[in-house]
């Protein structure tokens, strides 16, 4: 029982680590935070685009918005689909022996926030739209009737409403990608994960494993105690709840 | 000159049509009351008006500009006629003066501070100054609807129109909003009412429009449509409801 114990929770083996995995934790947090701002505006722009066209009153105008929508929906298809661990090895493993000049020069740290980031964007840009289509239509006709155009409904009336409703998913989503920021692991980043894994392969002993997953609960723990807050505070402020649970 | 004319509008969803070429003209400061059963299509030629509904085929005319005119500046004229609707469609997100001062602000680029002292005017008209700060979900729905008129109003509109403004209503609280449209009238403000309001539309209503079927079956003097209807269509209606 001992052995079983000191395999997890051996503090002497974990705490010569402890400075090294600090400072992988803050690199992790680092690409979850710049990969989050990637993808709530790229998955903005795509969730835009998939409504593109549908207040256009000429033809042309509804062959471009149809083109447009296109474009979003073979992006965010593709990237759902596709694993972020192979998007992350095909950029890592491509990018710097590519003759283009800001690409070929990215860091294994930037390309890592840029993959999570397009691959987060397909989601969001679904979490999104999930939320735009929830406004009730009623919102846009009176939005309409009051002169503004499609883009200013969107914009005023709309997305506001969109994104104050999927609050709760958009953080659920935030804490995922905090967590597949372990993916980055695999290439020379030095995030938390790798540090703990790369101790673990020196020591053969798992604790340092286990204070990684603690930087963790630490992080994400208060992030879904905030999460409940905000469903709460929503409630009563409008009286009634209107925010899509994850 | 009319404010509004509607030339032969048909309106087709898929293979239901629901307006078989209805013509309306609305004379300036003029009250019109639209009446008829449900699927009648009072509403879709309310919303055939300002353009909500696209009319499938037929005309609408604002003064001397077609709003269905190719290329015609749709956002542009459809902001010269204000619209309530039966469910409020406050902007849930907004404070109720900002509901009311948002669209002077971003679609007239009206100063600010101007557009929300006019917004509380106007809020003082219908009788919810001190609502100003609230959002609409804490309102009761006679008060939304008002701030909802208040709203339309803050746009300045040539005309009016009303899609049933009552009918989500209890029955205590649609007085007040029918006293608001009642002022409105008065004012001198031109305004088409669809509406299940037989009182409201003998007292204050200039025409009634009854409509059956996607078309106008009758129309006139209020007293004599609701009291001496000429089509049997008619009686048979009003026979239901008074």
């Amino acid at each position: 029982m001992d052995e079983v114990l000191r395999q997890y929770f051996d503090w002497d083996q974990a705490q010569p680590y402890f400075g090294d995995l600090a400072r992988g934790f803050w690199v992790t947090i680092q690409i979850a935070f710049l990969a989050e701002v990637i993808c709530l505006s790229l998955g903005m722009v795509l969730a835009l685009m998939r409504q593109a066209g549908r207040g256009a009153a000429t033809p042309a105008g509804r062959i471009g918005g149809k083109v447009v929508r296109g474009v979003a929906i073979v992006y965010i298809n593709v990237f759902r689909a596709l694993p972020a661990l192979l998007v992350l090895l095909l950029m890592a493993g491509s990018f710097p022996f590519l003759p283009i000049p800001v690409i070929q020069d990215l860091s294994a740290f930037q390309i890592a926030f840029l993959a999570l980031g397009i691959v987060y964007a397909a989601y969001i840009a679904e979490v999104y739209r999930a939320g735009i289509e929830s406004v009730d239509r009623g919102q846009t006709e009176a939005a309409r009737s009051l002169g503004m155009s499609h883009r200013q409904a969107m914009r005023l009336i709309v997305v506001p409403q969109a994104v104050r409703r999927v609050l709760p998913p958009l953080m659920n989503d935030f804490i995922a990608l905090t967590k597949d920021v372990a993916l980055v692991s695999v290439i020379a980043v030095g995030d938390v994960v790798s540090v703990a894994r790369d101790a673990q392969s020196v020591t053969f002993n798992s604790s340092t494993l286990v204070a990684a997953g603690v930087f963790y609960l630490a992080f994400t723990l208060p992030l879904i105690w905030i999460l409940d807050r905000i469903i709460a505070r929503e409630q009563r402020r409008t009286g009634h709840v209107d925010v899509v649970k994850p | 000159m009319s404010a509004i004319r509607a030339e032969a509008i048909h309106k087709r969803f898929a293979d239901n049509e629901v307006l078989r070429g209805v013509d309306l003209e609305v004379a300036p400061g003029e009250v019109v009351c639209v009446i008829g059963p449900s699927g009648s299509g009072k509403s879709t030629l309310l919303r055939c008006l300002n353009l909500l509904e696209r009319p499938t085929s037929g005309r609408v005319f604002l003064g001397e500009d077609e709003l269905t005119a190719p290329g015609a500046p749709v956002d542009a004229l459809r902001r010269r006629l204000g619209m309530v609707f039966q469910s409020f469609n406050l902007f849930p997100h907004r404070t109720v003066l900002d509901n009311v001062a948002l669209a002077p602000v971003t679609v007239l680029g009206r100063d600010r501070g101007a557009a929300r002292d006019e917004a509380r005017e106007l809020l003082g008209q219908v009788g919810l100054a001190d609502k100003a700060a609230e959002h609409p979900a804490r309102l009761s729905g006679g008060q939304q609807q008002r701030v909802a008129i208040a709203r339309a109003l803050a746009m300045r509109p040539e005309a009016m129109l009303f899609d049933e403004v009552t009918s989500a209503l209890d029955p205590e609280l649609v007085k007040d909003v029918l006293g608001v449209m009642r002022q409105l009238a008065e004012a001198g403000m031109t305004m088409v009412v669809v509406t299940h309001e037989m009182g409201f539309a003998r007292e204050v209503g200039d025409r009634v429009v009854f409509m059956d079927g996607g078309a106008i079956v009758e129309q006139g003097d209020p007293a004599q449509v609701l009291s001496a209807p000429k089509a049997e269509r008619t009686k048979r209606f009003l026979s239901r409801v008074l």
